[in-house]
């Protein structure tokens, strides 16, 4: 059990009590009490959100990967839920590049849920960030908790990023939230077949705007907090055939995929399995085969990160504006 | 008769069942409910060498202790069990007073069907262990010790997912992902090491049902189950059943065990099958698309 000092209720009147909380007007209004551990000054950081489903294909997570490192590499903390998939990824993304993360657990900000992010949150402590709460210390995770929990995620960050996410997943109520809070909402585009993108697809068919890749991420960045990174862009040298290139676009099982590219069963299963061998194709459990999220994230066409947290403009994040 | 011919799309399954029944190697099929993994199963008999007379009588035998019907394996026909999974360790291997044969010796000759392999007792799978290494049941009673043959080929299936529709494009799966872990884990249990192959099966397209397309049919299967056995036994009479790679082939396969983290086991059990497919193809010699198949069919349970 960590330190008692290490442990904070925030309440409403709190200097620390981030203003974005305000804007929540759900029946019960603004949380009265945030509990925090590690390092609550990180709220008045400028946040970012990045969400995304539990059940993730290796696009999502390579989308959430690119989006905590890329958060992380201009200086911003990033906001998850450190669920199992795209949140955990995203977390981790951005504490591996030496950035900072609050993850709003859905239980007591003292205990870990799923324990599959175990590391996610001790991490986010140990690495100046924190684990916030609207649950007493010690409460166990609870379904009605989930969801006031997905409000607080999208109403701590000025901007909410959704990795990937189908039409039914808890992913969507916190988009949903969002709109409501009037944030900036993105979403990466999935292909249009694979029902693990009908939300995403489905809220940028609402108006949600769009991350077409790297680039377009920095500029949604630099757009809404005023930060950039340098970088170089340099093509991804990569091994590209037409099976790869065909589940790229979308995973399939190989039957499906023999069928559209024309070719023998046998041969596509063999080319399956060599390229599995290679680390660049994985099978999701429900028998697909999809690029992995290394392929994906080594095929962005551009990448060489040469410095971070650059300031362009100087645009003056609220938490700031707030303390002076 | 049933034929293979009335499956339609699943032709990357029978294509998996085709080298089970060559080689005699344990199948695990995963799939969502209605895709078809019942009806494969009940004909893989169908494309099995044909029964000899000694066989026969030796099935026959089994049959007529347990009071179970004889005519169609008289008739050559194979048997086929498909045993509920409530049952029980006794009724699998056999047991009771007096001692009765369990399913596994009926299936003797011919096709022990596991569906739902997860929802099986843990001990009742357990006690496949031996017989599926023996081919023979052994039960001690005080009165004296009784011995069942069964040398079946051993095939099973199971969903996906706890609610089955993990990864069908027209249900939505309700599972949570840690259910789906939990369960797919469950898949290996007691058997893991008695499975070579595990196959993905996919409900079929709707329009193929409907019009009827053919796949490849028990027939051109039988054919191909035929040439392999033949040959594997010439093979085996010849240079003994180790299987040796040409040290080209060698070198392939160990960068692939590496990539994709094979154990021990797991190298083994891809060679074995790799050995299968290279005689369906009446090769002497392993090739670098053998051992692809083969790590394509090989079980995804860790472990």
């Amino acid at each position: 059990m960590p330190a008692e000092a290490n442990r904070r209720e925030i309440a409403r009147e709190d200097p620390l009590y981030p203003q974005a909380l305000e804007d929540l007007d759900s029946k019960d209004g603004p949380p009265e009490r945030l509990h925090v551990l590690g390092n609550a000054d990180c709220l008045g950081d400028p946040l970012i959100s990045i969400i995304g489903a539990r059940r993730a294909t290796p696009y999502g997570l390579a989308v959430s990967e690119m989006c905590g490192r890329i958060s992380a590499e201009c200086g911003l903390t990033v906001v998850s839920g450190g669920a199992i998939g795209c949140d955990s990824a995203a977390a981790r993304a951005a504490l591996g590049a030496g950035g900072r993360t609050i993850v709003v657990a859905g239980c007591g900000a003292d205990e870990v849920y799923p324990s599959a992010s175990r590391d996610v949150f001790e991490r986010a402590v140990s690495q100046g960030g924190c684990v916030v709460s609207i649950e007493r210390w010690g409460a166990p995770p609870m379904r009605y908790t989930f969801l006031r929990r997905n409000a607080v995620i999208a109403a701590l960050g000025k901007v909410l990023l959704i990795a990937e996410a189908s039409r039914r997943s808890g992913t969507f109520s916190t988009a949903t939230a969002a709109v409501q809070l009037q944030r900036s909402v993105f979403c990466a585009p999935g292909s249009i077949f694979s029902p693990n993108s009908t939300g995403t697809n489905g809220l940028i068919e609402q108006g949600a705007g769009i991350i077409a890749g790297e680039e377009s991420l920095d500029v949604v960045i630099s757009m809404n907090y005023g930060l950039t990174r340098a970088t170089l862009s340099g093509a991804g040298d990569l091994e590209q055939n037409a099976t790869i290139l065909a589940l790229v676009a979308s995973p399939s099982r190989p039957e499906e995929l023999a069928w559209r590219l024309g070719t023998e069963l046998l041969t596509t299963i063999r080319t399956l399995s060599e390229l599995e061998a290679k680390g660049k194709v994985c099978r999701l459990p429900d028998g697909r085969y999809s690029p992995t999220s290394a392929y994906l994230a080594q095929s962005l066409p551009s990448g060489i990160v040469m410095g971070k947290g650059l300031r362009t403009g100087r645009v003056e994040s609220e938490g700031e504006a707030r303390r002076r | 008769m049933p034929d293979f011919s009335d499956v339609v799309d699943q032709e990357l399954a029978k294509r998996a069942l085709t080298i089970a029944a060559t080689g005699h190697h344990g199948i695990l099929m995963v799939g969502p409910p209605g895709c078809g993994k019942t009806m494969l199963a009940r004909r893989l008999p169908t494309i099995l060498p044909p029964l000899g007379d000694e066989d026969r009588l030796e099935a026959m035998l089994v049959h007529s202790i347990a009071g179970e019907p004889t005519a169609d394996i008289a008739r050559g026909v194979r048997p086929f069990r498909a045993p509920h999974h409530s049952l029980s360790m006794g009724g699998l291997v056999g047991g009771g007073r007096p001692v009765m044969p369990g399913e596994v010796s009926l299936a003797d000759k011919g096709v022990l069907f596991l569906d739902e392999l997860p929802e099986f007792a843990t001990n009742a799978l357990q006690s496949l262990r031996q017989p599926l290494e023996d081919k023979e049941v052994r039960i001690v009673r005080v009165d004296g010790v009784y011995r069942f043959p069964c040398d079946f080929q051993l095939v099973a299936a199971a969903n996906p997912c706890p609610c089955g529709y993990l990864g069908d494009p027209c249900h939505q799966c309700t599972c949570p992902p840690g259910r789906v872990s939990a369960y797919q884990g469950r898949l290996g249990g007691p058997l893991k090491d008695r499975i070579d192959l595990h196959v993905d099966v996919a409900r079929p397209v709707a329009r193929k049902v409907i019009e009827g397309q053919e796949g490849s049919s028990t027939a051109a299967l039988g054919e191909l189950v035929r040439a392999g056995v033949e040959f594997a036994s010439w093979r085996e009479a010849r240079e003994g059943e180790d299987v040796r790679l040409p040290p080209e082939v060698e070198a392939h396969f160990s960068e692939m065990a590496e990539g994709l983290a094979l154990t021990g086991r797991g190298i083994d059990r891809v060679l074995r099958v790799a050995r299968t497919i290279a005689d369906i193809d009446r090769r002497e010699d392993v090739s670098v698309q053998d051992i692809a198949e083969a790590c394509l069919f090989r079980p995804k349970v860790k472990g």
